[in-house]
């Protein structure tokens, strides 16, 4: 299958190297060439684009301008290019798939095609699964809303931002207006209240056994029982964690599936 | 006065470019100038004068790495009275000057962008002019606050206390100019 790519870059230079470093991957195809925020939106609302390497700062509209304009859920697998790595925390909140930073490094370009060339696949899959499913609930007559889910969350740790994918979390404990990410043998407070965050997590994989704690169910080794309304989990680390009642059910409903 | 860092890096980056896409003739063009403008700047100490020949040389460098960067989208145009080349000028005067006029004017600018410069002798004066063509002012942050230009001012002031004049202010038609008035100055 062949990627569809666009580039954009306001430097010529720019756009010359990136062009030359995508020449590596055959199955690159690279289908425009874009000097700025309005050929961007034009070229995307053309014809069918698989990634999208944009610059942050171009003439007159920003790379987030343009994904605002677009609308992100009709954004081709975006990423981020640019010399300054202080826009990295709003381009993940703009669901970039990765950030390179100039000059990029072609080993680093690499990775990045082998996750675009994934989340296509997922994707595509995605797609495959979906209609089947529209097609069984058109039989059945019922159609639910996909909902989709963070699969990383981005934590601040003094001048940097950390990225911490969610599959790595083990548990999540509330400390007042942060969250704690336990995270293997590391810690990351998260600046989001634990209710907050639980709503947003994907209920399949993270369970909020307590009003303090949200397990991965991934980690979930043991669940112990002590009396009719009080219980705990214990993960495979051997941290022992608080349940309550409703908690209880939400994790037994949640591990059946 | 020093070459602003991030020039340095867009230049090699650009450099490594250029290799990598096998237009040697290029490359080398642009480490030339880069290496004229490495050695000027090696060879000036900072409180001191040198020809306006000199500084447009190192302008000129400047420009033409800046125009393999951008190609078709940088026009540049400078116009010197010979008469105004032996004048004496603080040396790096023009060059930040013309490094604003291209970040805040070409760098912002969909199409083509004209970075124009022009110097002049009037009878015991020196008149230097650097435009840009860029957005208007509306679309653009808080102009002459740079570090560039502030440090001009405060040079210029430092050279020619209370007999020059400094101008810096948006075109109609888009875009910036500032205007240096000196005395003249003979390099002799």
């Amino acid at each position: 299958m062949k990627l569809k790519t666009l580039i954009a870059d306001d430097e010529p230079l720019a756009r010359e190297r990136l062009r030359f470093l995508l020449s590596a991957d055959k199955e690159v195809e690279i289908v425009s060439e874009c000097r700025n925020g309005r050929e961007v939106v034009a070229a995307v609302r053309d014809q069918p684009v698989d990634v999208l390497f944009l610059d942050i700062q171009m003439p007159s509209s920003s790379g987030f301008d343009v994904i605002e304009e677009i609308g992100a859920a009709q954004m081709p697998v975006t990423v981020f290019v640019t010399a300054h790595n202080h826009f990295a925390l709003k381009a993940f909140e703009a669901q970039a798939l990765d950030y390179l930073t100039k000059p990029i490094e072609p080993e680093r370009l690499q990775g990045t095609l082998v996750r675009v060339k994934e989340r296509i696949a997922s994707k595509s899959a995605l797609i495959a699964h979906e209609q089947l499913k529209t097609i069984l609930e058109g039989l059945r007559g019922v159609a639910q809303p996909e909902k989709t889910y963070p699969r990383r969350l981005l934590v601040r740790n003094g001048p940097k931002d950390v990225v911490v994918p969610l599959e790595d979390v083990d548990w999540i404990e509330a400390a007042d207006y942060y969250s704690c990410l336990h995270v293997g043998a590391k810690n990351y407070m998260l600046r989001e209240p634990i209710k907050q965050l639980a709503a947003t997590l994907d209920p399949a994989r993270f369970v909020r056994v307590h009003r303090s704690a949200i397990v991965n169910i991934g980690q979930v080794r043991e669940i112990v029982r002590e009396g009719r309304s009080e219980g705990a989990v214990v993960l495979q680390n051997g941290q022992r964690l608080r349940m309550s009642k409703v908690g209880w059910h939400t994790l037994l409903a949640a591990t059946r599936t | 006065m020093q070459l602003e860092p991030h020039f340095l890096f867009n230049t090699l980056n650009a450099i490594t470019t250029l290799v990598e896409l096998d237009r040697q003739s290029q490359a080398a063009e642009m480490l030339g100038h880069l290496n004229v403008m490495l050695k000027r700047t090696l060879d000036r100490t900072t409180p001191e004068k040198v020809s306006l020949a000199q500084e447009l040389e190192m302008v000129e460098n400047y420009l033409a790495i800046e125009q393999v960067r951008f190609a078709d989208r940088l026009r540049v145009d400078i116009k010197v009275d010979p008469a105004a080349l032996h004048s004496l000028v603080p040396c790096f005067l023009l060059q930040p000057i013309v490094e604003n006029a291209i970040r805040h004017g070409v760098a912002n600018c969909e199409g083509a962008g004209t970075v124009e410069a022009s110097a002049k002798r009037d009878g015991s004066r020196l008149r230097i002019l650097v435009r840009n063509s860029g957005p208007t002012q509306k679309t653009r942050g808080t102009a002459g606050k740079g570090i560039g230009l502030k440090n001009t001012r405060e040079r210029l002031a430092y050279f020619y206390p209370n007999e020059h004049a400094f101008n810096v202010g948006p075109l109609h038609s888009g875009g910036f100019e500032v205007a240096i008035d000196v005395p003249f100055e003979c390099a002799g």
